[in-house]
C-alpha cells in the first residue's frame, strides 16, 4: 500500500485536449479554452472570380494549453450551378493564407445542359504548434496563446463554371424548398496535445 | 484542507465523452453509456421512390451524463447504377422518428447521357444541440436526452431514371471491381462532447 506522502499523477484520458463542433446556426458553445458562437447560415453562398469569405466558416480560436497540433475541418453542400462548377478553396489564418491547405472541387464535365453535381465537399488542415518560428503559410504557428481567426475563402475557376455552396438542389423527387434549399456547414476543431 | 473522508472525481482530460466508431458490421461496441449492438451491412441497398431507412445507420443511443452535443456521422459510398445518368438521391437523418430537417442533403453527380461512372462518398452528419431549453427535432435541438433516442438515415433516389445503390463499388485498381469489391462498407461515427 501506497504511503500518505506519496504523490501521483492524474489519470490522462488522452491527447485531445477539446474538440468543437457545431452547424452554422447561430448555437453558442462553451469549451475549456472559451466560449464561441457559430455564424448564422441561412441562405445559399455564390462564387465569383474573387476570394470571398465562406460564411460559417470562421471562427476566432485560443487553443488550450498544451495544444501541439490543431485540426480544423470545414464540411459544406457543393453544387456545380453551371458546367462543372469549378471551386477553389482557401484557409487563411489572421488574413495569411495556409498554401499547403488550398484545394479545389469540381464535378465531372458535361456540355449538356444539365448542371447537377450536388454533394458535400469540405476542406481540413492540421496546424503545427511546436515550431519555434511561426510560418503562416505552412500552418506552423508558434507562441499560439491569445485568439488567432482561422476562416476559409472561395472562387470559382471562372463565370462559366458556376457554384453554389450550402445549396441542394432538389429534394424528395423534385426541386427543393423550404429549409431544405439550405444545408448548414458544419465546423469542427480538435486540439491534440 | 480536505478530509481524508472526502472523495473527489477524476479531472477529466477532455470533453470527447465518448466516441463510437465502427463498420456496422454487427458488432457490439461498448463505450460508457452502454452497449451497442450495429447492425450488419452485408451488401448494396438499392434505393426507392420512398424514404427507407439506410442499412447500417440505426443506432439506439444514449448519450453519457453531461453530453451537450452529439455529432452523429455515417459515410456511405454512393454508386450511381451504370446508365442511369447521375444518381439523384436525397438523404434525412430521423431521431426517434421525427426528421432533422436540417439535416437534409442531396446527392448527384453531373449529368451525362451516356456514361455513368460517378461513384463517391456521401457524409450525412449533424451535431444535435443537447442544452436547448425546448425540442426542435427539426433543428437538432433537444431538451432532456437522457434515456435511449434511435437515430437513422432514411434515403430515396428522386426518381425511377436515376437509380442508385447504397454501398455500392464500380471501380478497382484501374479496371472494374468484381466479388468482394462489388461493395464498400459504410462507417458509423457517434462523439458526446460535454
Amino acid at each position: 500500500m501506497a504511503n500518505f506522502t506519496d504523490t501521483f499523477s492524474t489519470a490522462s484520458s488522452n491527447n485531445i485536449l477539446e474538440m468543437f463542433s457545431a452547424p452554422a446556426d447561430g448555437r453558442t458553445v462553451t469549451t475549456l479554452s472559451g466560449t464561441y458562437t457559430m455564424g448564422t447560415v441561412t441562405a445559399l453562398q455564390g462564387a465569383s472570380t474573387s476570394f470571398v469569405d465562406t460564411s460559417g466558416s470562421s471562427i476566432t480560436y485560443t487553443p488550450p494549453a498544451g495544444t501541439k497540433w490543431l485540426h480544423y475541418r470545414y464540411d459544406f453542400q457543393y453544387r456545380a450551378y453551371e458546367n462543372s462548377g469549378i471551386l477553389g478553396l482557401r484557409l487563411l489564418i489572421d488574413g495569411t493564407a495556409v498554401t499547403r491547405a488550398s484545394t479545389g472541387m469540381a464535378t465531372n464535365y458535361s456540355n449538356q445542359g444539365y448542371e447537377e453535381g450536388n454533394f458535400p465537399g469540405f476542406i481540413d488542415f492540421v496546424f503545427d504548434l511546436t515550431k519555434s518560428t511561426s510560418n503562416l503559410g505552412l500552418g506552423q504557428v508558434s507562441g499560439w496563446t491569445s485568439g488567432k481567426t482561422i476562416k476559409v475563402q472561395h472562387r470559382e475557376y471562372s463565370s462559366s463554371y458556376d457554384v453554389n455552396l450550402h445549396n441542394n438542389k432538389y429534394e424528395d423527387g423534385t426541386s427543393s424548398s423550404g429549409n431544405e434549399i439550405h444545408v448548414k456547414p458544419i465546423l469542427t476543431l480538435i486540439a491534440y496535445s | 484542507m480536505a478530509n481524508l473522508t472526502d472523495s473527489f472525481s477524476v479531472s477529466s482530460g477532455n470533453n470527447v465523452l465518448e466516441e463510437i466508431q465502427c463498420v456496422p458490421d454487427g458488432r457490439d461496441v461498448t463505450v460508457n453509456s452502454g452497449t451497442y449492438t450495429l447492425q450488419n451491412v452485408t451488401g448494396t441497398q438499392t434505393l426507392t421512390d420512398t424514404y427507407t431507412e439506410v442499412n447500417g445507420s440505426k443506432i439506439n443511443y444514449t448519450p453519457p451524463s453531461g453530453t451537450k452535443y452529439i455529432k452523429y456521422q455515417y459515410n456511405v459510398h454512393i454508386d450511381p447504377v451504370p446508365n442511369s445518368y447521375y444518381g439523384i438521391s436525397h438523404y434525412r437523418i430521423y431521431v426517434d422518428g421525427s426528421d432533422v430537417t436540417e439535416a437534409m442533403k442531396t446527392y448527384a453527380h453531373q449529368y451525362y447521357s451516356t456514361y455513368g461512372y460517378a461513384n463517391q462518398m456521401m457524409i450525412i452528419n449533424y451535431v444535435f444541440d443537447l442544452t436547448a431549453t425546448t425540442t426542435d427535432v427539426s433543428s437538432g435541438k433537444f431538451a432532456g436526452w437522457t434515456g435511449a433516442k434511435e437515430i437513422m438515415v432514411k434515403a430515396r433516389r428522386y426518381s425511377g431514371t436515376y437509380a442508385i445503390e447504397l454501398n455500392g463499388n464500380i471501380w478497382r485498381d484501374g479496371g472494374g471491381a468484381t466479388g468482394n469489391f462489388l461493395w464498400n462498407r459504410p462507417l458509423l461515427t457517434i462523439q458526446a462532447l460535454s
